[in-house]
């Protein structure tokens, strides 16, 4: 009996009529542990079978470290799709995997369901954000499931049903309890006082029906036990197959209950009878997870050993190799030292070739824990260093750290001098990623010695690569192509391909940067030789570094295609670390480039779900700037934050930013400007070594606009050099030409340029939201005796009544016209995801599902009618 | 949560009316808002209805312009604020203290 949940299953249904004409949905159904979401689930699959249209279900597993893509194997074996499965085998193929899933939901129209979100492997919640991007192109309704009670903000699904949660045909419900009358319905015909059963239950329709079932006069305290009541009525047969049942997560095979309790047939049909197993797909399963989690927690320790290890030994007959993860699962429950060792490195391999780091992390600890028991110090060690590794890979940098130094402890005193060098040098870009910068040289300085006073090997080849690095993130361009040659022509020699890579990338970045190379083409040839070497790390890495060199340069056009191609790379591959750097510096772009909202809006989202210190410290930076700009509170908190990251890395390219960020808050501020001073000209003596003409060119201007010139000592960007050598205009054209709005604005306003050219830059601050900027301005100009200021239009058209910006209006009124995606890329000279991009977020703000109900709703709002005129003239 | 206060400014004079002006624009309003994770807690108009100063609880900035962006609702700036009142200093006020205040109004 499904009681009141008729809204959220004709939702799901609705859209299944929907998807069959090729516009498939992603529903996410949230809601507390028994609430009824499998229940919604499966009338929603007898809904879609009563039309015909086949349904599936997949589950994600409460195992100590889940299956990766758990659910889609489920359904893959279940369909069966040959493709997937081939690729599912063969492990390391993820973004031909998820181009293969694309491409099975674009074909027959099906309702799939993703059981139990809240316990899915990294791998599947990458896919799930996959999918979830291309939905309303599909001819499939996916419906998720999830525990919403025991996430916080962070956890990974409640960011990926907050980043999906605005995208086209993505639907999000959340099920409330029960009413009142619904568990008076339900308690009807019993003994039970019905009244008394909600205040209980809070109309939670499992804890109700459990109640209810265990049938007590006086109603049980806690639903444990009311399940442990309702077991205790059952035969001892059909209590020990349900024990068995409890021991493994999520689904039993009844080959599995029959091998573990002989002639349990009718016992099995009793606990099936009973309600408290159900039939699914070839196996059983608990009616609720809950239930089988009091039962195995009720288990006297040594018989749910003993009952692991039974399992174990079915499995390892049946052999099966998909079953790895279920297979450490019950190795571990089991205490079994040795099955932990055959199992956990080979499951570890798997998840890692899947893209599931963090899952991969996990089995390496168990084959680590298993090894103290089992094996010498130095087999410990090396299952944590991989353990490290993989944790390195998932954002897990505090735990990378701890494990590392395990690790070179155990080595050290094993006197391993290769290892104790190699461990330093992944130490060290530990080390940088989180910031610490002093340390990070350090390690890497520790290892080349340490390692070139052995025979030549690999590793040394590593650590100078990486010593590179170190060097390369400190524009230290000498010291770059000093290790990074060496590294190249040792890894050339010991065939090592991927040390080659990753320092020729280096090289690349270093000549780019420093402008020996002018058009990065030793860069795009690193990362070519990556692509073709199917070292996917490198490729997602080298294309953040061209993309950062772009912005570097101030070539914005390049720069945006390279990121959003680096992100959709990084994203199909699982690259979590590099699509936040990404997001950050996309973020960095807009701010450039004058486009508040889109700055912000990114910036949200990032530091929402990154925590790597170079993306925060970038992110933190943009924000403060934006708030600043737009005159919004919050300013310090997010500069003071960046501020003392980029201290502990002590690279320019994130003080000088952080730096000058401070100064411009200060001055549009009025507050705290000695301090804000002091701290950019420091900065700007580490600019001035390094020789970096932008960041340094910056900071002598707000340092001048502050009232505190520097005498020039080196060569600087244009637009900057023009400014301080007191052309305004030319400095202004000069960032026009770049499309740098504020700045060109900011260069006119902060000299003694002509009245019309300043009443222009007011107007230009507020048109693209400065609000804070233009009011300093326009102060800066009253005191010089300007007085004929544009005050801004009046506050109800200053925004247009869907505060769409600019862009979106005119990526709207080409829309009217009916042109297509790529037509309008072409147009305003962007790329096609950029407009894919606007276009979402005109219907975002809008609230239109389409394009259609885009353009009626803005004829409504007289929108078109007047971006038409203006943007759209050369065809009218 | 942190506590934020929304100037606006209506040059039709419509000021809160509008956004309330029925159940179902309200209930609109309320949803957006959720969906920028603000919650809107009570505003405050002027007598001409050009003006007003609207309380929210939201967890940053950002997410009060998206509610607005959402709500097509215009921002003159947006403050962080904290509550003072006479019982903030720890003592309740004197009997004489609101009786004079009872008194202005």
């Amino acid at each position: 009996m499904l009681l009141e949940r008729n809204e959220q299953l004709d939702l799901i249904l609705d859209n299944l009529d929907v998807a069959i004409r090729g516009r498939g949905a992603l529903v996410f159904v949230g809601g507390e542990a028994g609430i009824g979401k499998t229940a919604l689930v499966n009338a929603a699959v007898a809904g879609a079978r009563d039309r015909g249209i086949e349904a599936f279900i997949g589950a994600c597993d409460p195992l100590a470290t889940p299956r990766p893509l758990g659910p889609l194997q489920d359904i893959a074996y279940e369909l069966p799709d040959p493709a997937i499965i081939e690729l599912l085998d063969r492990g390391p193929a993820r973004f031909e995997l998820f181009t293969a899933c694309l491409k099975m939901l674009r074909g027959r129209p099906r309702l799939l369901a993703f059981e139990d979100l809240h316990w899915a492997d990294a791998a599947t919640l990458d896919l799930m954000t996959y999918l979830g991007r291309r939905i309303a192109t599909t001819r499939v309704v996916l419906v998720v499931t999830y525990r919403d009670d025991e996430l916080d903000q962070t956890h990974p699904v409640r960011v990926l049903t907050g980043e999906l949660g605005t995208g086209e045909q993505v639907f999000r419900m959340t099920l409330p309890p029960l009413s009142q009358a619904a568990v008076t319905t339900l308690a009807t015909g019993r003994s039970i006082d019905a009244h008394a059963l909600y205040r209980l239950t809070e109309g939670n329709p499992f804890f109700a029906t459990e109640v209810l079932a265990a049938g007590t006069a006086g109603v049980p305290s806690a639903v444990r036990e009311a399940v442990m009541a309702r077991a205790a009525r059952l035969s001892p047969q059909a209590r020990e197959a349900l024990e068995v049942a409890a021991v493994a997560p999520q689904r039993v095979e009844l080959d599995l209950l029959l091998t573990l309790c002989p002639d349990s047939e009718a016992a099995i049909d009793e606990c099936q009878r009973r309600g408290i197993l159900v039939a699914d797909g070839g196996g059983l399963r608990f009616r609720h997870e809950i239930a089988r989690d009091v039962i195995e927690h009720s288990l006297p320790a040594a018989q749910r050993r003993a009952l692991n290890r039974r399992v174990l030994a079915w499995l390892r007959e049946r052999g099966s190799d998909l079953e790895l993860a279920r297979a450490v699962h019950h190795a571990v429950a089991g205490d079994d030292w040795d099955a932990v060792l055959e199992f956990a490195p080979a499951a570890a391999a798997r998840a890692a070739a899947m893209g599931a780091h963090r899952e991969s992390a996990a089995h390496y600890g168990a084959a680590a824990v298993a090894a103290e028991h089992r094996r010498s110090p130095s087999d410990v060690a090396d299952f944590v260093y991989r353990q490290a590794c993989a944790c390195s890979l998932s954002d897990q940098m505090a735990e990378s750290l701890v494990l590392f130094h395990r690790a070179l402890d155990i080595w050290q005193q094993a006197g391993d001098v290769r290892r104790v060098g190699d461990t330093l040098a992944r130490l060290c870009r530990v080390q940088l990623t989180i910031g610490n910068g002093a340390t990070a040289r350090e390690a890497g300085d520790r290892a080349v010695a340490l390692l070139e006073a052995q025979p030549a090997s690999p590793e040394l080849a590593r650590a100078l690569s990486t010593r590179a690095g170190v060097a390369a993130r400190a524009n230290e361009y000498d010291d770059v192509l000093r290790y990074g040659r060496r590294a190249v022509a040792l890894a050339e020699a010991l065939g090592e391909e991927e040390t080659a890579v990753h320092a020729l990338a280096y090289i690349g970045c270093a000549e780019f940067e420093r402008g020996a190379d002018p058009d990065g083409s030793l860069l795009t040839a690193a990362i070519e030789r990556a692509r073709v070497g199917g070292l996917d790390e490198h490729v997602g890495r080298s294309m953040l570094n061209l993309a950062s060199v772009q912005l570097f340069h101030h070539d914005y056009p390049a720069a945006r295609a390279s990121l959003d191609a680096g992100i959709s790379y990084a994203d199909e591959h699982g690259f979590d670390v590099f699509v936040g750097l990404m997001r950050a510096e996309r973020a960095r772009l807009a701010l450039e480039t004058g486009d508040l909202d889109a700055a912000a809006d990114e910036v949200g989202a990032v530091l929402r779900r990154y925590q790597a210190q170079d993306t925060r410290v970038v992110a933190l930076t943009v924000l403060g700037r934006a708030r600043a700009r737009r005159g919004d509170p919050g300013v310090w908190e997010a500069l003071d934050e960046a501020w003392r990251i980029a201290d502990g890395t002590q690279e320019i390219q994130y003080l000088g930013p952080a730096a000058a960020a401070r100064l411009e808050a200060a001055l549009l501020l009025s507050s705290r400007l000695e301090e804000s001073v002091k701290a950019a000209a420091a900065t700007l003596d580490l600019a001035e070594a390094r020789g970096t003409p932008w960041q340094a060119g910056e900071l002598y201007a707000w340092l001048a606009r502050a009232g505190h010139p520097e005498p020039i000592t080196m060569e600087l960007a244009e637009p900057w050099r023009r400014e301080l050598a007191g052309e305004p205009r030319a400095a202004a054209e000069a960032w026009g030409a770049l499309g740098c709005r504020y700045e060109a604005s900011m260069a006119i306003l902060w000299a003694r340029a002509d009245e019309s050219d300043a009443r222009e830059a007011v107007d230009q601050l507020q048109r693209i939201g400065a609000r804070q900027a233009a009011a300093v301005a326009t102060r800066r100009l009253r005191e010089r005796g300007i007085r004929r200021i544009p005050r801004g239009a009046q506050p109800t058209t200053l925004v247009n009544p869907a505060h769409l910006t600019r862009r979106e209006l005119e990526v709207l009124s080409l829309l009217a016209q009916g042109l297509s995606n790529a037509e309008i890329a072409a147009r305003l000279f962007v790329s096609t995801k950029t407009v894919e991009h606007h276009v979402g977020s005109v219907l975002a703000k809008l609230h239109a599902r389409g394009r259609v109900g885009a353009i009626a709703e803005a004829r409504r709002l007289g929108l078109l009618s007047e971006s038409l005129s203006t943007v759209a003239a050369p065809n009218s | 949560m942190r506590r934020y206060v929304v100037e606006r400014s209506f040059a039709d004079g419509v000021g809160m009316s509008a956004a309330v002006s029925s159940a179902e624009t309200c209930r609109a309003t309320l949803e957006a808002n959720a969906r920028a994770d603000v919650t809107w807690i009570h505003s405050y108009v002027s007598g001409d209805g050009r003006k007003s100063f609207c309380l929210y609880e939201a967890p940053t900035p950002e997410a009060v312009r998206r509610a607005s962006t959402l709500n097509r609702l215009p921002v003159d700036s947006i403050t962080e604020v904290r509550t003072l009142d006479p019982y903030s200093f720890g003592s309740p006020p004197p009997k004489s203290a609101l009786a004079g205040a009872k008194q202005a109004i």
